[in-house]
């Protein structure tokens, strides 16, 4: 796994961006450096936030704009929360921030954020859409084995270069690396994922070039092929026959005693079992060649293509093994300036709500930004601290520019936007729902999801150590457990359909649960069978443990009376839906409330919506969400409990709930219905702050 | 202070009142508004004969992905890119579709089968775009889907209903038509709706009453902030309580019909979504498109292909029958697209991949004539031979159905003009 090479932040006084001579000094300067072995330091993050200010203002005053005013520490606090670490604050994190007297408190404030672990979370959710990170992949497991990578780097803050280098040159089963889901994402798609990785990490549109000369832009279908070419060897499956040991025990089937009809059923259950080895990532030789319609006088259909980027200089490959060494190098280069310009401009857009330029993936020749010297010093900026995202938000977020109230007109299209505060924008999917369960469950940045992948792992990897012989009979007894249980769901299946086209919903219910059951005896039988196996000649104790454990669980399934443990299994089922978004499947199933607010489902890139839907309101009016909230022991029940005069439950409320508190006329409104209705009123002032647009949007 | 339920009413059947107007004034068409009176009103004479429309609502199923035109409605069984599947007749003399499509087969005589589709599109986000837009994507505008432009020309014929229903798939929305146009989207055809009910112990009266209280909180925050998204969400709550409100809300529950026609459709979310669909248009929701994925066959077409088919064949087949049997199907337009087909060579991975240069799309119902083919391609499947269709002809086809003004421009809100096929021809011969 790459991690960030942790770096000093050096606390350094300059006159860098003072005057656009000392601009190009500076970057003159750290052109030469970064060529060499020597490299200029990093200042602080101030001296950058003071240069972005300026350049902001001298543009103000270009296009005679009048900024808005300076936000008041309510509204930072709240903006800094959802911002930052996707999530409003609770009325504890609120109190304690604004009664701090400290008198750089907001600095201080962000500072602890970015290094919180809610930052990993809203910073995933927002990978995962550009990426289209996706749970379900072609192995149990990868696609989560992937978000924990991504999630990992994130803490670490690995500089984004890295990021993108280790992505793009990926190799081996995602266990030994789970990066190489950028590539399985795509399996069987070379071409698109070529495509893809043009759009989100150079904001290039080569999509239309796939097939004929791009109509506005200048790519030729020539160019595309050239770049997928970089790609192109990486194959995303292999022969299980390569892996010794299943090669091995595909022999002695054949040579057992068994008779014909068995060995096939039984070479064939090997087969599943090892199927998690067949897709793993390797770049090789393969070469892209022209389609048999491609029509351009430039070369022939179907001839072979070389690699060639689309624009810029780039070192060759030595072998065609190489390639996408040779292709990242290029990419993430000081002098590829889309790189640079791409994530600059997209982390711009993240913090302000609006590009410099827009959409910020669909650079052409003519793109031009609304305020150019400032997208300039961004990127050298963005060069200079060597792609720290979380350093260049922390520049952003101690700007006077980001602190301002926010913009809440229109912006027409096509319109440049000058920045007299951040865009007023509407929460994102995720934002809206990890903001619910602040008000709900306690710790929320902490709770983590189901990590069952890592079980699957092991047990691949306990099938490499154990010897065929062992294997051989592993398979057999496969064989048996699924032809026992599938002759039980052959008899249950016609039933199921009786019951169902009768109509008949309680039989249906209960020959389902049947079915269910039947299937989880299945898995658990097969993990018996496993760790039977696998553990008699794995060293490790582990291997007995799990045996045991396997059995017990066995049992535990056996009886049927154990309602108190079902229950808490239920419990702690709950609990595992009751978690924020980042730790949820990826995207969520289709009718989850994160979908109905937009999010995206992975598709295509940068696929989540902030549209107003009628299911949006019908949730936040009649869902459950208002009980969750005021169940036993919830954050938000805890604090109005603690609270004993009706204001002081108002002001827990507010605080909670919107991170401002009540007005005076607001006070006096709902102290007397507080004070009548008790918590009926309680439930009706939280049900109303939650149904305003003061909570979904983000001033 | 005035409730925002008196508003919402009152808002709702002003809007639907200049919606109307317009439509009459502007374009008039619909010729059935004259004798249509399921929201209480007629409006004789209006018809000024632009044209007649020949359907009143569509059902539009998109097959997201990418579907084999040769494994589906355009097999060639004498080409060596076949493959494994199979030919059969259909119950129309002459068309002859893919093995995977027996029960479609029966219905051949509804359907007229365009085999000479093209697309400029090769990717899937762009192709789908283009085939829901008429419009090639690009950076500085969002083009509407035809759904919203259906909204947006001839208005609602239900107004306590959306106009325009999604069933899964979330690509393109309502563009710069905006959100009053946007699909109300249904995650999962079984949960219907969700949410319509008020909580409980929450009676009529209080549910007013936090709904006065949430406005009065927001009095600041409307004074500073009125863009176009804050508005939508007003808007949204309009709407969403009118919803809350309507008798026609069972047009979602699809739970309410008897099993057998539950299965016929298929027990999976595209059938269930299918029959969801015939249930809205009952209730004259006038666009709803279902989207049916996994067409994305570059490894193992065969079978990708064939499960995708098995379901679609399912679904579609009752559909047809079942619009048929209620009468509903002369004035009900079924839509069959997708971004583009698939090449006719298979790769490595025994698949096939993505093919903007020939595919198919079928149309039935809504005064379509069934039983015809229109179009040809080579003996590969590879090129068109004859009668080329591009996309915005094809949405051209299905505006001219229903009676929309293919000529009227619409302005965005940046000035730019756009018409609802983007200048496509109507074949208008498939009537």
């Amino acid at each position: 796994m790459c991690e960030a090479k942790t770096k000093p932040r050096l606390a350094a006084k300059g006159i860098f961006f003072k005057q656009s001579i000392n601009i190009i000094l500076v970057i003159s300067l750290a052109h030469v450096a970064w060529g060499g072995s020597l490299s200029p330091a990093p200042k602080d993050s101030s001296y950058y936030s003071a240069g972005i200010d300026r350049l902001v203002k001298e543009n103000y005053e270009t296009h005679g704009i009048t900024p808005n005013p300076r936000i008041d520490d309510q509204t930072f606090m709240r903006r800094i929360y959802l911002d930052i670490i996707g999530r409003i604050p609770t009325y504890q994190e609120a109190a304690r921030f604004l009664t701090s007297e400290e008198p750089n408190k907001r600095s201080v404030l962000i500072d602890e954020l970015l290094d919180s672990e809610g930052y990993v979370s809203h910073q995933f959710n927002y990978w995962a859409d550009l990426l289209r990170v996706v749970s379900k992949s072609k192995i149990r497991g990868g696609g989560q084995a992937y978000a924990e990578w991504l999630k990992h780097n994130i803490r670490q803050n690995t500089p984004y270069d890295k990021l993108v280098t280790a992505l793009l040159t990926s190799e081996g089963y995602p266990w030994e690396n789970p990066a190489v889901e950028y590539y399985m994402r795509d399996s069987g798609m070379p071409l698109d994922n070529a495509s893809n990785t043009a759009q989100v990490f150079l904001g290039t549109r080569m999509q239309c070039a796939q097939c004929h000369d791009h109509p506005f832009d200048k790519w030729t279908q020539n160019q595309f092929f050239q770049m997928a070419a970089y790609t192109y060897g990486v194959n995303t499956r292999t022969n299980l026959r390569k892996i010794d040991v299943f090669a091995e025990l595909q022999k002695r089937i054949r040579q057992s005693s068994l008779e014909e009809k068995e060995k096939k059923t039984v070479s064939r259950s090997a087969q599943k079992l090892f199927r998690p080895f067949r897709f793993t990532v390797t770049e090789t030789n393969r070469t892209l060649k022209l389609p048999e319609d491609y029509q351009y006088d430039d070369a022939k259909p179907k001839s072979k293509v070389s690699p060639h980027p689309p624009f810029g200089e780039i070192q060759p490959p030595k072998k065609a093994v190489d390639r996408t060494e040779a292709y990242a190098a290029w990419m993430t280069s000081l002098s590829n300036e889309r790189f640079t310009k791409v994530i600059t401009n997209r982390i711009w857009k993240k913090v302000m709500g609006y590009g410099l330029f827009e959409p910020v993936d669909n650079l052409t020749d003519e793109t031009t930004a609304s305020n150019p010297k400032l997208l300039d010093a961004l990127e050298k900026t963005m060069q200079i601290i060597r792609f720290d995202l979380k350093e260049f938000q922390r520049i952003l977020f101690n700007t006077e520019v980001y602190q301002r109230e926010a913009y809440g007109q229109d912006i027409l299209a096509g319109s440049d936007y000058h920045f007299p505060g951040p865009l007023l924008r509407r929460m994102t999917a995720e934002q809206v729902w990890d903001s619910l369960l602040t008000l709900s469950v306690p710790n929320i940045d902490q709770q983590k999801g189901n990590t069952n992948y890592k079980k699957n792992f092991a047990n691949f990897q306990k099938l490499l150590n154990t010897d065929a012989y062992h294997l051989a009979h592993m398979s057999r007894e496969v064989v048996q457990i699924e032809e026992e249980i599938n002759s039980e769901l052959r008899k249950l299946r016609p039933l199921i359909e009786e019951a169902r086209s009768s109509g008949n919903t309680k039989k249906f219910n209960e020959l389902n649960k049947k079915r269910r059951k039947l299937n989880n005896q299945r898995n658990q039988a097969l993990n018996t069978v496993t760790a039977k196996y696998t553990s008699n000649n794995n060293e490790m104790m582990g291997g007995s443990n799990m045996v045991m454990q396997s059995e017990m669980t066995m049992m535990e399934g056996a009886s049927n009376s154990n309602d108190k443990k079902n229950q808490k299994k239920k419990n702690n089922k709950r609990n595992k839906d009751m978690v924020r978004a980042s730790e949820l499947s990826s995207p969520a199933y289709a009718s989850h409330m994160l979908r109905e607010f937009g999010q995206s489902d992975r598709q295509t890139i940068g696929a989540a919506t902030q549209e107003a839907t009628i299911p949006q309101v019908l949730s936040l009016l009649n869902s459950s969400v208002h009980y969750r909230i005021f169940k036993k022991n919830t954050v938000l029940n805890k604090e109005i409990w603690k609270a004993k005069s009706a204001a002081g439950k108002i002001d827990v409320l507010f605080l909670s709930i919107l991170g401002r508190s009540a007005t005076e006329q607001e006070i006096e409104l709902l102290s007397p219905q507080i004070e009548k209705e008790k918590q009926k009123a309680i439930h009706r002032i939280a049900w109303s702050l939650l149904n305003t647009r003061q909570f979904i949007f983000i001033q | 202070m005035k409730t925002i339920l008196n508003q919402a009413d009152e808002l709702s059947r002003r809007k639907f009142m200049s919606i109307t107007a317009k439509t009459f004034l502007g374009v008039g068409m619909m010729p059935w508004l004259s004798h249509q009176s399921s929201f209480g009103m007629n409006i004789p004479g209006l018809d000024l004969g632009v044209k007649k429309a020949t359907a009143r609502n569509v059902i539009y199923l998109y097959m997201a992905g990418g579907m084999s035109h040769i494994d589906t409605f355009d097999p060639k069984p004498d080409s060596s890119f076949q493959g494994p599947v199979e030919t059969i007749a259909s119950n129309v003399d002459g068309i002859r579709v893919s093995e995977h499509l027996s029960g479609l087969a029966n219905h051949m005589d509804k359907m007229a089968i365009i085999r000479s589709m093209t697309s400029t599109q090769g990717a899937h986000e762009e192709g789908n775009y283009f085939m829901h837009t008429s419009y090639a994507k690009r950076g500085t505008i969002q083009h509407p889907a035809l759904g919203a432009w259906v909204s947006r020309l001839s208005g609602k014929t239900n107004p306590r209903l959306p106009g325009f229903v999604r069933v899964g798939g979330n690509i393109s929305g309502s563009g710069f038509l905006g959100s009053k146009h946007a699909p109300l989207t249904i995650g999962k055809p079984e949960d219907g709706l969700k949410h319509t009910k008020r909580l409980k112990h929450v009676d009529d009266k209080e549910f007013k009453k936090r709904l006065d209280l949430a406005n009065l909180l927001d009095t600041e925050f409307h004074k500073r902030y009125r863009n176009k998204e804050v508005i939508a969400y007003d808007e949204m709550y309009d709407d969403a309580i009118t919803l809350m409100k309507s008798e026609d809300l069972k047009a979602f529950n699809i739970k309410s019909e008897p099993a057998e026609i539950r299965n016929e459709y298929g027990r999976n979310n595209f059938g269930q979504g299918c029959l969801l669909a015939r249930r809205l248009v009952e209730h004259n929701v006038r666009f709803v498109e279902v989207t049916l994925g996994g067409w994305d066959s570059h490894n193992d077409n065969f079978v990708e292909v064939g499960k995708q088919a098995a379901t679609l064949d399912q679904a579609l087949s009752a559909l047809l029958n079942d619009l048929n049997r209620r009468g509903l199907l002369d004035e009900t337009l079924v839509v069959l697209s997708t971004e583009f087909g698939r090449t006719p060579r298979i790769n490595q991975n025994n698949g096939r991949d993505h093919y903007p240069k020939a595919f198919s799309c079928a149309l039935a119902g809504g005064g379509i004539q069934g039983g015809q083919v229109f179009g040809t391609t080579d003996e590969n499947g590879a090129n068109i031979e004859s009668d080329k269709v591009e996309v915005p002809d094809f949405n051209a086809t299905i505006a001219y159905a229903l009676g929309l003004p293919l000529e009227e421009t619409v302005y965005s809100p940046s000035g730019r003009p756009f018409k609802v096929a983007h200048d496509g021809t109507p074949l208008t011969g498939l009537f």
